[in-house]
């Protein structure tokens, strides 16, 4: 039996240990927010946060989340949007919109640790989650306008 | 233009939940584009649904990203005076009703068409509902209808204060004779026009949107499916014990051409894949490889091809051209990469079959699962549901003859759902393209020739006989379509000519004298599919990046040059001088930093793009910004095109700078997105828009502007470093095959 935090709730699993955290959250939880994109960390699909961090959760293993507190797309906003979220409503960021919840979860984890992201943070923190729609130069706008909604609400 | 005699019917089906309300249709009998199809024409062909407490818009376009949800609710929110967030959209089943919504021939979003399209009918529909809602709330209150006004979904006659909404009206509109419609003023416009925010955005920022591969339907299965690695290679034997005995396992189907897991869940069903022992009977294409593809490419190219554009003599103009230049220009096989994998979820009983399939193309997935099941349209019920990017991937529905093959098998609904790998290996891919071409100046240094030889697949070939069916009339029944189908792509291979293999060099705008285009048909075996701006994509890239050598061969400035060959197309010169204008393009560009330029027209738009690049030591190729212009029309929504011109441009960037799919001994080589690169956030440029304003009928905006980045980017190279990058994906590395 495998046990961690979900979104603020405990949850246990008893499937295979092996199971990519991904599946775990999307088909026993029924969470599905979180995308399946690659399957190989290649791009961001499917990033949730593990204790604040940004992982990709198709390629960990439920296993090594034992006692973690992982959060979702849906669990980032307790009381209505984000800063985040809003700052992408603002920017019409999303086209299609599947790869959108985890460049949401990259950017709210980059600006948990640096208010004040240059471009060229926004690019470290930011090439590991693929747009195929293209929609890059709104998601650097976005993340600008978060930044600096974080500060002054 | 469009029939305005507007009749109201009921659906066809669901007659039930429409008995009451005002459910609108429009007839479009003498719409010439839809002659082909009698059975149609009669049909009403309802997007709007006003009752008590709900207005509903039936979406029958594919949203896939493009907004087109947004910008046709807009039109609709516009002329039925009602705000954007009172309408609820659903996105319409599959239905021969909206076939008539299509240029198409069958019910499909692609070819940028949806705004052109649906422009006028929507604007008919949701003016005569709005007539209709204000002449029954005239006639209960016993006022002049003239004297009535609408706003934000609710009817008012101010001279005796009374007011009620739309939907305390839709029953007795319902049952009024339907008047001629009356538009809005433009002027007086709320929507259309101005930059509206998606309707979606909230969904999908908080993660709610729902997709494909979210679809749930209890008991049902997830299936892994084992395809052979070689194209048309087929199963010479499997041994599935191992896998049978995995966890969650329910069914092993061997179909012949592959191999299907159906497992509790797609994690278990994937695992266990694992465990198949196959051997494969490669067939015909296992020595295949992209080398073997080009040099019999090489070859063809040796003779004269099937002419699709000749004007004046090529020949005699041969030899009396002060300079010539002859060039070769090649592009790959790209594959689509949509970021949502390939799936679908389909339900067969022995007399129901239901679909859930993110498709462009919900037309065509009807008739794919008639022919499987046998089953009666009416039995057969598609759901069109979000879409991870479509592309023009999701024209084509294999996945959804899997999900229907599978489903009608074990009796239990079974959801497709594909890894990256087998997305990567088994897509429709953008056809590799193979280019001959020599071009001369006379003494002033004007083109006095141009000469275009293509060598490549040609996509209809292969999509009809998938598709024909579709564009069928109802009562053919499968086996005739599919019969109909082969017959169709036949008839191409036959003529061995495609509009979709020269589009964008048969219609080359410039000013020459003498142009030959001819084309060599030539297909490998590689599934080929309509790939975002189909031949432009390629073909503008071979175009605009021989006339900017032209322009240099005639020691020209490349803009000035193509602008006094644009002499008599103001669009496209329109477009060309807003981008030179934005640029700076006569003022000198920053230190180190050198400019491109391209136009191209497409799907009835003009698009010109200029990029600003510099380049390292080392080879590395920065691009620091890109204009772009358009000119499509009148514009429903700008920051609808912006997001679209923005998104086409990174799409073709991936294509210019990275994507490659290379065939070795009959098989796809790359898997993922590590050896298929995508443009990421650390290389996409700066982006500016620039909408040319237009009075031109509505045109689309998905595509056009995606063909000119890949030349107007080659050129900026080349005025960088003289080096003139022929090939796709443009690389100034000498790289390791
Ligand atoms: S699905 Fe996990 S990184 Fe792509
Ligand atoms: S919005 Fe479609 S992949 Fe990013």
């Amino acid at each position: 039996m495998i046990s961690f935090t979900i979104n603020g709730e405990s949850k246990s699993t008893n499937v295979d240990p092996e199971t990519p955290l991904l599946w775990v959250i999307r088909d026993h939880i029924g969470l599905q927010g979180t995308k399946f994109g690659c399957g190989m960390a290649l791009c961001g699909a499917c990033t949730v946060h593990m204790n604040g961090d940004p992982i990709r959760s198709c390629s960990v293993p439920v296993s090594a989340v034992s006692g973690q507190k992982i959060t979702t797309i849906e669990g980032l906003a307790k009381n209505g949007l984000t800063e985040v979220q809003k700052a992408w409503l603002e920017h019409g960021v999303p086209q299609c919109g599947y790869c959108q919840s985890g460049q949401i979860m990259s950017a709210t984890a980059l600006l948990a640790k640096n208010p004040n992201p240059t471009d060229d943070d926004i690019d470290t923190a930011m090439s590991g989650n693929i747009c195929r729609c293209g929609t890059y130069p709104r998601i650097r706008a976005a993340i600008h306008t978060a930044a600096k909604n974080m500060k002054h609400p | 233009m469009l029939d305005q005699n507007i009749s109201r019917r009921n659906f066809l089906r669901g007659a039930a939940t429409t008995t009451a309300g005002l459910a609108i249709g429009i007839d479009l009998v003498t719409n010439k584009a839809f002659a082909a199809e009698p059975a149609a024409m009669t049909l009403p062909n309802p997007w709007l649904r006003i009752d008590s407490d709900s207005i509903t818009f039936v979406l029958d376009k594919t949203e896939m990203g493009q907004g087109i949800n947004t910008a046709l609710a807009m039109i609709v929110a516009e002329e039925l005076d009602v705000d954007l967030e009172q309408l609820t959209i659903e996105n319409a089943i599959a239905d021969r009703i909206y076939t008539t919504h299509s240029d198409l021939g069958a019910q499909m979003t692609g070819g940028s068409s949806s705004v052109r399209n649906a422009w006028q009918p929507l604007k008919i529909i949701a003016a005569t509902a709005r007539q209709m809602l204000t002449h029954a709330a005239a006639k209960e209150w016993s006022v002049d209808p003239a004297e009535c006004r609408t706003a934000s979904g609710m009817i008012y006659h101010d001279k005796t204060g009374k007011k009620g909404s739309y939907g305390a009206f839709a029953d007795a509109a319902g049952k009024l004779p339907v008047p001629a419609p009356k538009f809005k003023d433009p002027a007086t416009y709320r929507y259309v026009g101005k930059a509206t925010k998606r309707v979606d955005g909230n969904a999908k920022v908080t993660g709610q949107a729902k997709y494909g591969i979210d679809t749930v339907i209890p008991g049902m299965l997830s299936a892994t499916i084992v395809r052979c690695p070689v194209f048309g290679g087929s199963v010479k034997s499997l041994d599935d014990k191992q896998a049978k005995a995995s966890p969650g396992v329910k069914h092993i189907i061997n179909t012949g051409a592959s191999v299907a897991v159906l497992a509790d869940t797609y994690w278990q069903a994937r695992q266990a894949a694992k465990l198949l022992t196959i051997t494969w009977d490669e067939g015909d294409l296992a020595g295949l490889s992209s080398d073997k593809i080009r040099q019999a490419f090489i070859e063809l190219a040796k003779n004269d091809g099937k002419v699709t554009r000749e004007d004046g003599d090529v020949k005699n103009h041969e030899k009396l051209a002060a300079k010539t230049i002859d060039a070769v220009y090649e592009t790959p096989y790209l594959a689509h990469a949509t970021m949502e994998p390939q799936n679908c979820v389909a339900r067969v009983t022995s007399d129901s079959c239901e679909v859930w399939a993110p498709t462009q193309t919900p037309g065509v997935c009807m008739e794919v699962a008639r022919a499987i099941t046998g089953l009666a349209p009416e039995k057969i019920k598609i759901h069109t549901t979000g879409i991870g990017g479509g592309f023009g991937r999701r024209l084509v529905a294999d996945y959804v003859a899997e999900a229907v093959t599978l489903a009608s098998e074990v009796n239990v609904p079974v959801r497709v759902l594909w890894s990256r790998e087998e997305d990567m290996r088994h897509d429709f891919y953008r056809p590799i393209s193979y280019n001959v071409m020599s071009g001369g100046i006379d003494q002033s240094g004007n083109p006095l020739f141009w000469k275009h030889r293509v060598v490549g697949p040609a996509i209809l070939a292969q999509f009809l006989p998938h598709a024909i069916g579709a564009m069928m009339p109802p009562w053919m029944p499968p086996s005739i379509s599919k019969m109909m189908g082969k017959f169709t792509g036949f008839t191409f291979h036959g003529l061995k000519v495609d509009d979709t293999s020269t589009e964008g060099a048969k219609d080359i705008p410039y000013k020459i004298p003498n142009i030959l285009v001819d084309y060599h048909y030539a297909d490998p075996g590689v599934p080929v599919g309509f790939w975002r701006s189909v031949g432009h994509s390629h073909q503008a890239f071979m175009v605009e990046s021989f006339i900017d050598e032209l322009a240099h061969l005639a020691g020209r400035d490349p803009y000035a040059y193509r602008r006094e060959l644009l002499a008599g197309h103001p669009r496209n010169l329109g477009v060309l001088d807003r981008v030179a204008k934005e640029i700076n393009w006569t003022s000198p560009a920053p230190k180190g930093v050198f400019r491109g330029i391209a136009q191209h027209a497409c799907f009835g738009s003009f698009c010109a793009e200029a990029v600003e690049v510099s380049v390292s030591e080392s080879g590395e190729i920065k691009i620091h910004r890109v204009v772009a212009a358009i000119d499509c029309g009148p514009i429903v929504n700008p920051d609808g095109v912006r997001a679209q011109l923005e998104g086409a441009i990174v799409f073709g960037l991936s294509a210019a700078l990275k994507g490659e799919i290379t065939i070795e001994n009959g098989q796809v080589k790359q898997s993922n997105f590590h050896d298929y690169a995508v443009l990421r956030i650390n290389e996409a440029p700066k982006i500016e828009v620039h909408i040319i304003e237009s009075t031109q009928p509505v045109t689309g905006v998905g595509e056009p502007g995606l063909p000119p980045i890949a030349p107007a980017l080659a050129n900026a190279i080349f005025a960088a470093t003289g080096k003139r990058l022929r090939k796709l994906p443009l690389s100034l590395v000498v790289r390791n095959p």
